[in-house]
């Protein structure tokens, strides 16, 4: 057991999975000599050399198309977005070629391949630097993504999409890269698509996912004060998410609350909210009630952005709704 | 091509037996979109517009504006692209009588503001379903006064308790299976989907505030089911101050005229067809004795609220008959009574 920072158990997940398998490369945007826009790769370049470890000119189309490329040639390919709003470039490699290569080829390629996409606001980084875009690519058969929210999730899910044959989007919230954090010495295998019970509790279930844990952790100790114990279910995993999971838990409370950073409208929460509408049904005592951004871009002044973010107060008067 | 079909003057009320024709808003030949008003009829009451229930065209009009006609004649002719199956399925809630066979529809009243919706989250629905409970004399404790199950839960502990200490009524009972209520009696038992009854009640109740009124759809459904041919009376009975009072009646009979003889009740009930008990409340089924002198009992349960792909009403009936009764006669006629009030416009129908 020690205690490592967010990005330090990423890094240290490239690593063990570049000394396992040699067929694991990395390339992006200053992800070799520099260390990572974010340090998340620092020291790998020098670790395991410039063949494996490349940057790459700014151009996102050619980084995931190159990956696409690789990862067809019997590579293992991890490459970085240096913000996710870039993934707009790279979204023909990405959702025409990548996502649907095994479909296509019946079943002849597949595509090892990883793309970490950081995320999320937080760091006063303006509009086009803070967007949580994962609905998007949760959207397209053929992709999976996770979106770690803890130090030992980091490294197990980022094990875990590697190992993954199929492509993986890993989302990282920026705001948690500096967090610290338990690494246990030996990892428990974590499977792409389990949800975690962050905390158990009786009266409500929050569903969240990366950064909005431990929001809705504060929340629901702040709601325990009330004596309300709201139940916080980090999903890890957005596609494919552990529909099982979420619905024992409300099954267990009957209502439900899915909190996250991403805008409200169209995002996560709606596709949860409408399964559980639909499977749930009969398990429903109150609404269910989403937590996310206003519709509209992350603003850059540091006051409005902390405005725009969800916080613990909005968690916990979601969850007060619904159980009025 | 669709055929050409009778439009025929609605019966907009308990009590209306002739309307007039107040005004014609399609002029004959002229073609109409589904949902226009084709006609204005009056009555001394409201004037209401008919609507059509699909597109179609005014053929010919058979009684020109300003004319009183009875109930249930033809006063146009009309053209409905939609065919008579979507029609028949409209006519469930239209208020106007049919012939027999069903013809296409008269016309489709505005829908009423359902205010008897209950409002209670699904899983409070569901712990109310699973333990036999009646949301609609539950108060909710939520937001718009919606039920919880919080709200069911004390309810179902309320009900246990109650039930724990009061002895159960003679001849009242929960739930089927049970056992005859005397040696030489028996009884049959049927389910009747009460919703289309329930939403015709309402239409015909208009915008007078009245709860739904079971006795004379039940007393119509009975005479009509023993006797459909007209000519033989039938006698009904319902529990009285003293003892049972009676009601004759033929399958000519007119809701509204049993409606009206009902708050003139005979006395004279020494011997009669069926005995008619109900109750109200959670309580489902009720299995009557049989009085002295007479053929049949009907016991009529509570209505309760069926929550499933549509939400529906039901209603408990067991048709009590003595050792002389052939039980599937009382099985055939039982049947009857059920079809009729799951399909209510038979018994406007004359």
């Amino acid at each position: 057991m020690s205690e490592v920072r967010f990005g330090q158990a990423i890094n240290r997940a490239l690593a063990d999975a570049m000394a396992a398998d040699e067929s694991v490369v990395l390339f992006g945007e200053d992800v070799a000599a520099p260390g990572g826009p974010f340090g998340v790769t620092r020291g790998l370049l020098d670790r395991f050399g410039a063949e494996r470890v490349r940057d790459t000119p700014i151009s996102e189309a050619a980084i995931v198309g190159a990956a696409v490329g690789a990862a067809m040639s019997g590579l293992k390919p991890v490459v970085e977005i240096m913000f996710m709003d870039f993934v707009t470039l790279s979204m023909d490699a990405l959702v025409n070629q990548a996502a649907k290569a095994r479909f296509m080829f019946g079943g002849q390629y597949a595509l090892p391949m990883v793309v970490r996409l950081p995320h999320g606001g937080g760091i006063n980084a303006g509009p086009q630097h803070s967007q949580c875009l994962e609905a998007w690519l949760a959207h397209v058969p053929g992709l999976k993504v996770v979106c770690p929210a803890t130090v030992a999730d980091a490294y197990a899910l980022t094990r875990a999409a590697i190992a993954d044959p199929d492509p993986v989007i890993v989302v990282e919230n920026k705001s948690l890269y500096a967090v610290k954090g338990e690494l246990p010495e030996s990892m428990p295998n974590v499977t792409i698509g389990k949800a975690d019970i962050a905390r158990p509790g009786r009266d409500a279930t929050i569903v969240t996912y990366g950064a909005m844990r431990d929001v809705s952790l504060a929340a629901a100790s702040a709601l325990a004060k009330d004596g309300i114990e709201a139940e916080v279910v980090d999903l890890r995993s957005l596609q494919p998410w552990d529909e099982t999971a979420v619905l024992a838990s409300l099954a267990r409370t009957h209502r439900l609350v899915i909190a996250h950073e991403a805008v409200e409208a169209f995002g996560i929460g709606a596709e949860i909210a409408a399964r559980m509408a639909d499977i749930g049904f009969d398990e429903l005592d109150g609404p269910i009630v989403r937590v996310g951004a206003p519709f509209m871009p992350v603003p850059f002044a540091k006051e409005l952005e902390a405005r725009y973010r969800p916080d613990a107060t909005r968690i916990a008067d979601a969850v007060r709704r619904t159980l009025a | 091509m669709a055929e050409v079909v009778d439009l025929l003057m609605p019966k907009l009320g308990l009590t209306m037996t002739e309307g007039t024709v107040a005004h014609w808003l399609v002029a004959p030949g002229a073609r109409f979109a589904a949902g226009d008003a084709v006609v204005v009829i009056e009555t001394d009451k409201i004037a209401n517009e008919v609507e059509a229930p699909s597109a179609g065209e005014l053929v010919t009009l058979l009684s020109s504006e300003g004319e009183v006609v009875p109930v249930g004649t033809p006063i146009a002719r009309w053209r409905l692209d939609e065919a008579t199956a979507q029609a028949g399925r409209l006519e469930v809630e239209a208020v106007a009588p049919v012939a027999e066979p069903a013809p296409a529809a008269q016309f489709v009243a505005a829908p009423a503001r359902d205010d008897s919706r209950i409002i209670a989250t699904p899983y409070a629905r569901r712990l109310a379903r699973e333990g036999s409970l009646d949301l609609s004399n539950l108060a909710g404790s939520g937001p718009r006064g919606r039920i919880k199950a919080a709200d069911v839960l004390q309810a179902l502990e309320a009900k246990a308790a109650a039930q724990s200490i009061a002895p159960a009524p003679i001849a009242m009972q929960r739930a089927a299976p049970m056992a005859a209520p005397a040696a030489a009696l028996s009884f049959v038992v049927a389910d009747v989907d009460v919703s289309a009854l329930r939403a015709l009640d309402a239409r015909l109740a208009g915008s007078r505030d009245r709860p739904f009124e079971r006795r004379v759809y039940l007393a119509l459904a009975c005479i009509k089911a023993l006797h459909a041919d007209g000519e033989t009376p039938v006698r009904l009975g319902f529990p009285g101050a003293d003892g049972l009072a009676t009601l004759d009646g033929t399958a000519r009979d007119t809701l509204s005229a049993i409606a009206a003889r009902m708050s003139h009740l005979q006395t004279d009930s020494t011997r009669g067809d069926v005995a008619i008990y109900m109750i109200e409340g959670r309580v489902r089924q009720l299995v009557p004795a049989l009085p002295q002198g007479w053929r049949m009992a009907l016991g009529v349960g509570g209505v309760r609220t069926v929550r499933g792909g549509d939400t529906t009403h039901e209603m408990t009936l067991a048709l009590v008959h003595d050792a002389t009764t052939d039980h599937a006669f009382a099985a055939e006629l039982l049947d009857r009574i059920a079809a009729l009030l799951e399909e209510p416009l038979h018994l406007l129908a004359g």
